[in-house]
């Protein structure tokens, strides 16, 4: 099953010409309204380097298709830098479905319609059953590769087994431990060296290390300045806007090492700094502080509404708070340790692996450090970990006192709760709660 | 007169049975654990008595549900709740391991709720089979080995442990023999039985249960429990202890003559080897064993013991079970149809709850499966 991935063409042929256009100043203010917080010309700026990282990368995909050169779908929480050292181009089969209803709100749908009439049930993440839909209707290319991760949840273990026998492509999963001592992170380093020697063997390339090391080099001044970004969130009023850490999550999986990347890290970080050096915070009046607690809803922004109707912004969620350590470069048993524990690190696999209490723990520090008013848990309908959990989760809102929602939400598929679902149900929350 | 069979109806159905009563008088310590990668001869070399996780005599889920919620398992929830209604008190240690989202996060839940007992462990065991992850999962053993041996104040030795190796292995040899007589066409037992025997021998100490294995075994001599026109079929899936479900599938003619299931021929999958370093050996039988779904570089494996296995014992068709939320069997279930489909055998996946609320609607599509087989002969 492949052919051209059309997709990708299209998207292509549209966004090419948005570098373009959000320079000029008409673009502005419906680029606002869409969420991407276009307000300064260095947002402007922000919003053109990830248009041109995407561009990159579906160019390279394009480029690979067309001149049949080997392509590696990496999980999402698989960052790309140690698979473009072997100069192939990554794919992650998860954004079909974000590019799918980028495209259009029914054509990402026609995704998880797709794997749902294969069988799939509406039970499974609808990242993972958008990526099946839209290998079926060829909108992915043939991968040489798969890289999964064993975190963060069933439905990636399970998933990338049936994207293994669909496509035929051979399967290395990057074991992700339970724990995270020392022990556990060596065992995890050597996880990586193994993906090397996987990688090696099946494209028959030579991993180049130079490469690599000067692209863990990149992602540590990107890192650098996402981290101190982050936390500034403790200032009052909030200095930053979390849908553009969101937004780094992607860029540092996706173009991590580039100097695009880099840039806009550094550009976020200028501008929360400057902002928290004048005490000003990104809402017009700040008036509640939330915690998202999951992933953000990928088909709504969600944030972007509260802070316009409610005053109300995101302090963190799971992929917007980003803690990587520096990564090591002074020898490549040190790198292979940084990128293990980076991984473990990574937004979702840092709060998806492990006990409870790597989620507790995460969740208290935000409660005693950031000032937050209440507490809202999407819980995305794949993660049934989080499912599981959540007497604990509402244990520790209560012990501390922080309102709590708890909804029902699909990240991507906005037939189980609808955009106007959800903004009803935040609206009755803080009405409920006296915040608004 | 009571048979074996009589005494593993009664057995099974008790979530603490009369055996184990027993060595709790006797002064035996009972060690829960929960799925087939926590390698029971530790707990036996230890001195305590290995019991299986197990949620028989469900009360339903209302106290479980405060915890986890509608998105999860029922059997996970089921368990959960007879541990927040103090059913497994009689434990004294529990020891899990990261099999699933569900039961992983009992051991957060259990630890959450205050209830005991105090030793309550988790294994880590990798989601791949490569030999850095044997190393691991050894690495996992030698820390439970000595935790117990701190909490208990007890020695695990290797005499110890070779000795509990001996006991388990004639275990799993005379549970291999028990189902070898059902490659017969003349089937001497049925997969409900099966099921009561294999909840009863996971709930016991070893000894114990190679007496009941042996005397099961015996019973089988000259019996046979084939009904007229049983359709053979071969059960797939996780979950699955209710052998009152079997029974259903039973009475509307399905003869269930093999199984991929965590309470059937996995358990007895193969031997620990009798020779070498007993923890080693341990190791290797447990972490290489027959492997369920969370094993992300063993599908194909799994696939052909199943082609091998209806092959071997003739069965006609594949019914596989899931039970609603669980991720890692509704990927293999999806994918036994593509597998139906290139090996040309006929199969029914059901989705189920824990317990059978759903008896009425499996009913029907069981029955009709197999009126569908009939009208194929």
């Amino acid at each position: 099953m492949t052919g051209k991935p059309l997709l990708t063409y299209i998207l292509l042929k549209y966004i090419i010409p948005l570098v373009g256009l959000v320079q000029g100043k008409g673009l502005k203010s419906s680029l606002g309204k869409l969420g991407l917080d276009v307000k300064t010309p260095t947002d402007i700026k922000i919003l053109s380097n990830d248009i041109r990282m995407l561009i990159e990368n579906f160019e390279g995909l394009i480029s690979s298709v067309e001149k049949s050169e080997p392509i590696v779908w990496a999980e999402w929480s698989v960052t790309w830098e140690l698979i473009r050292s072997f100069g192939v181009q990554p794919v992650c089969p998860e954004r079909a479905i974000l590019f799918g209803l980028g495209v259009n709100k029914n054509y990402g749908i026609k995704f998880l319609e797709e794997s749902e009439k294969m069988g799939y049930s509406n039970e499974t993440c609808s990242c993972q059953k958008g990526a099946i839909g839209a290998y079926m209707l060829g909108q992915l290319p043939q991968p040489a590769l798969l890289v999964a991760s064993s975190h963060p949840c069933d439905s990636g273990v399970s998933i990338y087994q049936t994207l293994q026998y669909l496509t035929g492509a051979p399967l290395y999963v990057l074991d992700t431990p339970y724990w995270r001592t020392e022990s556990d992170l060596k065992y995890h380093a050597g996880v990586f060296r193994g993906l090397i020697e996987f990688c090696e063997d099946h494209l028959g390339r030579k991993f180049d290390w130079d490469r690599f090391t000067a692209a863990i080099e990149e992602m540590n001044r990107a890192n650098y300045y996402l981290r101190e970004t982050c936390e500034m969130g403790r200032a009052v009023p909030l200095p930053y806007y979390i849908r553009k850490l969101d937004a780094m999550w992607f860029s540092q999986k996706e173009s991590p090492g580039t100097s695009l990347a880099t840039q806009n890290a550094k550009m976020i970080y200028d501008k929360a700094k400057k902002n928290f050096d004048k005490g000003k915070g990104v809402a017009k009046k700040e008036k509640i502080r939330v915690i998202w607690w999951d992933v953000p809803v990928g088909f709504a922004d969600i944030s972007s509404w509260m802070t316009e109707q409610y005053g109300a912004v995101v302090i963190a969620d799971y992929i917007g708070l980003h803690l990587m350590d520096q990564i090591d470069t002074s020898s490549r048993e040190s790198i292979l340790e940084g990128v293990a524990r980076a991984h473990i690190y990574h937004g979702m696999t840092r709060q998806c692996h492990g006990p409870a209490e790597f989620v507790t723990a995460e969740l208290e520090t935000l409660i005693n450090e950031y000032s937050p008013d209440c507490f809202m848990f999407s819980r995305h309908v794949g993660c049934k970990h989080n499912w599981a959990i959540g007497k604990i989760i509402r244990d520790v809102c209560r012990r501390t006192g922080l309102p709590s929602l708890f909804l029902t939400t699909d990240i991507f598929d906005p037939r189980l709760a609808s955009r106007q679902q959800i903004k009803q149900e935040i609206s009755e929350f803080f009405k409920a709660e006296g915040l608004a | 007169m009571t048979t074996v069979f009589d005494e593993i109806g009664i057995l099974s159905a008790a979530t603490e049975n009369s055996v184990i009563a027993e060595a709790r008088k006797q002064g035996k310590k009972i060690i829960g654990y929960f799925c087939s990668y926590v390698p029971e001869e530790i707990i036996t070399a230890a001195g305590m008595v290995p019991y299986r996780m197990r949620a028989v005599e469900p009360h339903g889920t209302s106290r479980a549900d405060a915890y986890y919620s509608s998105m999860n398992c029922t059997f996970s929830r089921s368990c959960f709740d007879k541990v927040l209604n103090g059913d497994f008190d009689f434990l004294d240690g529990v020891i899990f391991m990261n099999n699933c989202d569900h039961t992983r996060r009992m051991h957060d839940n259990w630890r959450h709720s205050g209830k005991g007992p105090e030793f309550i462990h988790m294994l880590y065991v990798p989601h791949v089979i490569t030999s850095d992850g044997e190393g691991k999962y050894r690495e996992g053993l030698e820390k439970l080995v000595r935790e117990l041996e701190k909490h208990y104040n007890v020695s695990i030795t290797g005499t110890a442990l070779t000795e509990a190796i001996k006991l388990h292995n004639k275990k799993r040899a005379l549970l291999r023999r028990i189902n070898e007589t059902r490659k017969s066409p003349e089937l001497p037992v049925k997969a409900s039985e099966m099921l009561r025997l294999m909840l009863s021998v996971t709930a016991m100490p070893v000894e114990h249960a190679n007496s009941l294995l042996e005397r099961f075994l015996d019973a089988l001599n000259g019996r046979n429990v084939s009904e007229p026109g049983g359709m053979r079929m071969m059960l797939a899936g996780g979950c699955v202890e209710e052998p009152e479900h079997l029974e259903m599938m039973e009475s509307l003619g399905a003869a269930i003559v093999a199984d991929y299931i965590c309470l059937g021929s996995r358990y007895a999958d193969r031997d620990v080897a009798a020779e070498g370093a007993p923890l080693s050996s341990i190791t290797e039988r447990y972490y290489r064993h027959l492997s369920c779904p969370r094993m992300m570089n063993d599908t194909r494996r799994r696939f052909d013991y199943i082609l091998d296995t209806m092959k071997d014992y003739r069965a006609r068709a594949l019914v596989a079970e899931k039970l609603k939320f669980c991720m890692l069997f509704f990927g293999e279930t999806f994918l036994y149809k593509e597998e139906s489909k290139k090996h040309g055998y006929p199969l029914l996946v059901l989705e189920r709850e824990y317990g059978d609320r759903t008896e009425g609607q499996q009913k029907t599509r069981i029955q009709a499966f197999i009126e569908q087989l009939r009208n194929f002969d």
